[in-house]
């Protein structure tokens, strides 16, 4: 391939020497003053840190022997008598001992520990405390964690019922719960409702969090005729489905949306006679869906005669890896070009620049394997700005940089606020795959 | 920040100031070893001295502003000089100088005008400037009239062609040094600067409508 550029190189240097030459632009005597004293002051710096840093070292040794001196001087005097250093050992282990005993102790240690175990447990009910006094046995079956019931404390769990309210999105229902006897029946309670608005797709595994109030009772027969009050909190999983799909086709419609305006701004871009035969130098907007491994790219084509820009719609980012690039050509943005022609250059901006092949006769380009690899270390530096918005041009080693930076970035930010761009952004991550930058919505 | 891969095949050992060459055999890497790790002021001040010039230049046109110019080549040349102790021969000085000076000027217009980063930007005026035609551009001795289009011509460049023109036809960096500086492939800066050119042809096409100090070829 020829390199063009080299062409203009003599002119150009002759021009930028001339030019020099008659601006004569040169740092004043002040700022080459000012950096050569920075400099010089920079090393003077180091030099007394390191003096500093020597002085520092000779104290320390003179002061170690100095201690060394004290504690012989101190030992040969018999100040202390030889139990001391034992003693001082043995209270230092006792101390650290009632430390650590009194932590684990400690209610907030336990808290802690509860809060470990419920995330462990995620979808399974936790009964965190049931208190009953029976006046017969003053029995108080307490216990904050599945695995502190004794056998007698799950029989009885077992086997009562008890009626409470759950409390669905907010709204408090009467129900039943009863602790099966299958295990592990004091995790797992049966909930039951003559509340024919409520199924059991609304609450079947979705149950968060099972709060039993503590409540003493004076005698048996009361505790089996009462209530226990209770608080069942229950996700309703059907209704969280369907908004998460809301808020994912609203994510959807959103992106499409924003997608057709730039394609459409792209498009109608006012061009002067001149532009029209200039490449766009293609400003691409790679998807900001998680849509991988599919891509869109604008392809500048360049001809020997003419050359203009034709804009490749969603190619498989994979088939970069595997050598081929298959993909429409929008035909209206480039007349001049037919399906005969020869393509002396291929630019997939943003990607990389390749041999082409020639247009076949459905209009799709091949580029080679060689010229694709050396796309895939060219983009790897990916990162997510501070808005959704510039997730997909904020690759700091590819065009997209300067492409999220024009004007439609501007006509972005005007029809998003920012609670839609922050509502696009939810769990969105973006990483370089396949030198786009692609946002992936993690789950 | 672009993180920049810099060949290794370049293996410029430490120059200790005892073993200080000539001013003129002494290459900038050197030198610089020598400033970074032997604090030796004099090889700073040569290596300050063969480059000032370059480096002003530089920031001032990207900038377009000599007063923003001198703050950042200032700037540029404190970085140098604080981060002298990680200072490692992994690629020319010129490219690392260069480098340190073009993430500058970058945050610089983030800071001040993200939209100007856009390379396809069309500034409204950069065709239409009229640049006055001369009979004598040939000659060795162009007005200062004709000097002064030019440079607006070249200030009329988005900025990031501007960058690429100015790096390769100013400063002499190479394709693949100003791939380094900037921290993209070569293919990139050559098909940047090729629409740099063929816009700045366009430019001065007019000016060269009777002369041919540029002989722009088929534009």
């Amino acid at each position: 391939m020829t390199d063009k550029n080299e062409f203009d190189q003599e002119e150009l240097n002759v021009a930028f020497e001339r030019l020099n030459q008659s601006e004569g632009l040169q740092p004043s005597a002040e700022l080459d003053a000012m950096i050569l004293k920075m400099a010089a002051e920079e090393v003077q710096g180091d030099s007394v840190e390191k003096e500093q840093s020597n002085v520092t070292d000779i104290t320390d040794i003179s002061f170690r022997r100095g201690q060394r001196e004290t504690h012989k001087a101190l030992k040969k005097k018999g100040l202390f008598p030889n139990w001391v250093m034992p003693m001082g050992l043995a209270a230092t282990v006792l101390l650290s001992f009632g430390v650590v005993n009194r932590v684990l102790q400690s209610p907030e240690f336990d808290n802690l520990a509860k809060q470990s175990s419920y995330q462990e447990l995620s979808d399974e009910v936790v009964v965190t405390s049931a208190v009953r006094k029976d006046n017969n046995t003053d029995e108080v079956a307490s216990f904050a964690k599945p695995d502190a019931v004794n056998q007698e404390q799950k029989k009885r769990l077992e086997s009562d019922n008890v009626k409470t309210t759950v409390t669905i999105n907010d709204n408090e229902i009467n129900a039943d719960i009863s602790f099966e006897k299958s295990p592990p029946s004091y995790t797992r309670p049966k909930i039951w409702t003559t509340d024919s608005s409520i199924t059991r797709e609304h609450y079947d595994g979705t149950v968060e969090h099972l709060e039993v109030q503590p409540h003493v009772f004076d005698n048996s027969e009361e505790f089996k005729n009462s209530e226990i009050e209770s608080k069942i909190i229950l996700a309703d999983k059907l209704k969280q489905e369907q908004a998460q799909a809301a808020l994912q086709e609203q994510h959807a419609i959103l992106t499409k949306e924003k997608r057709e305006r730039l394609k459409q701004a792209r498009r109608s871009a006012p061009t002067e006679p001149e532009n029209q035969m200039a490449p766009s130098q293609a400003i691409i907007v790679p998807e900001t869906m998680p849509v991988p491994p599919v891509a869109n790219a604008e392809v500048i084509v360049e001809e020997t005669e003419t050359e203009g820009a034709v804009f490749v719609e969603s190619f498989a980012a994979e088939d970069l890896a595997s050598g081929s690039l298959q993909a429409e050509i929008q035909a209206e943005s480039l007349p001049s070009i037919s399906k005969d022609d020869s393509f002396d250059e291929v630019v997939v901006t943003g990607a990389r620049i390749g041999n082409a092949g020639d247009v076949e006769a459905d209009s799709a380009l091949e580029t080679k394997r060689q010229t694709l690899e050396s796309v895939l270390f060219e983009h790897k530096q990916c990162f997510v700005d501070q808005d959704c918005a510039l997730v997909a041009l904020a690759c700091d080693s590819c065009d997209c940089l300067e492409s999220v930076s024009n004007q439609n970035y501007a006509q972005y930010q005007s029809e998003f606020s920012q609670a839609e761009i922050a509502e696009q952004c939810f769990n969105t991550a973006t990483e370089c795959v396949r030198n786009y930058c692609q946002v992936q919505q993690s789950e | 920040m672009l993180a920049v891969k810099y060949p290794l095949h370049m293996d410029v050992r430490p120059l200790k100031p005892a073993q200080a060459k000539s001013e003129y055999e002494t290459s900038d890497e050197e030198l610089m070893m020598a400033y970074a790790h032997h604090n030796d002021q004099q090889a700073f001040a040569t290596l300050y001295t063969r480059h000032k010039a370059s480096l002003y230049r530089y920031c001032t046109r990207m900038l377009g502003n000599e007063a923003l110019g001198a703050e950042l080549f200032q700037d540029a040349w404190s970085k140098i000089i604080k981060a002298r102790a990680r200072y490692q021969v992994k690629a020319k000085f010129k490219t690392y100088l260069f480098h340190v000076a073009h993430n500058l000027i970058i945050d610089q217009w983030r800071k001040n005008n993200p939209d100007i980063l856009s390379i396809d930007e069309e500034r409204e005026g950069a065709t239409s400037i009229e640049l006055q035609s001369s009979s004598n551009l040939m000659s060795d001795l162009l007005t200062q009239e004709q000097l002064d289009q030019f440079k607006h011509a070249v200030l009329e460049l988005p900025p990031m062609q501007r960058d690429v023109v100015l790096l390769h036809y100013d400063h002499g960096l190479t394709l693949e040094q100003i791939a380094e500086c900037e921290g993209v492939g070569r293919e990139t800066i050559k098909s940047r600067l090729r629409y740099a050119v063929k816009k700045l042809k366009t430019i001065i096409a007019n000016l060269n409508t009777e002369t041919e100090l540029f002989p722009v070829g088929d534009v």
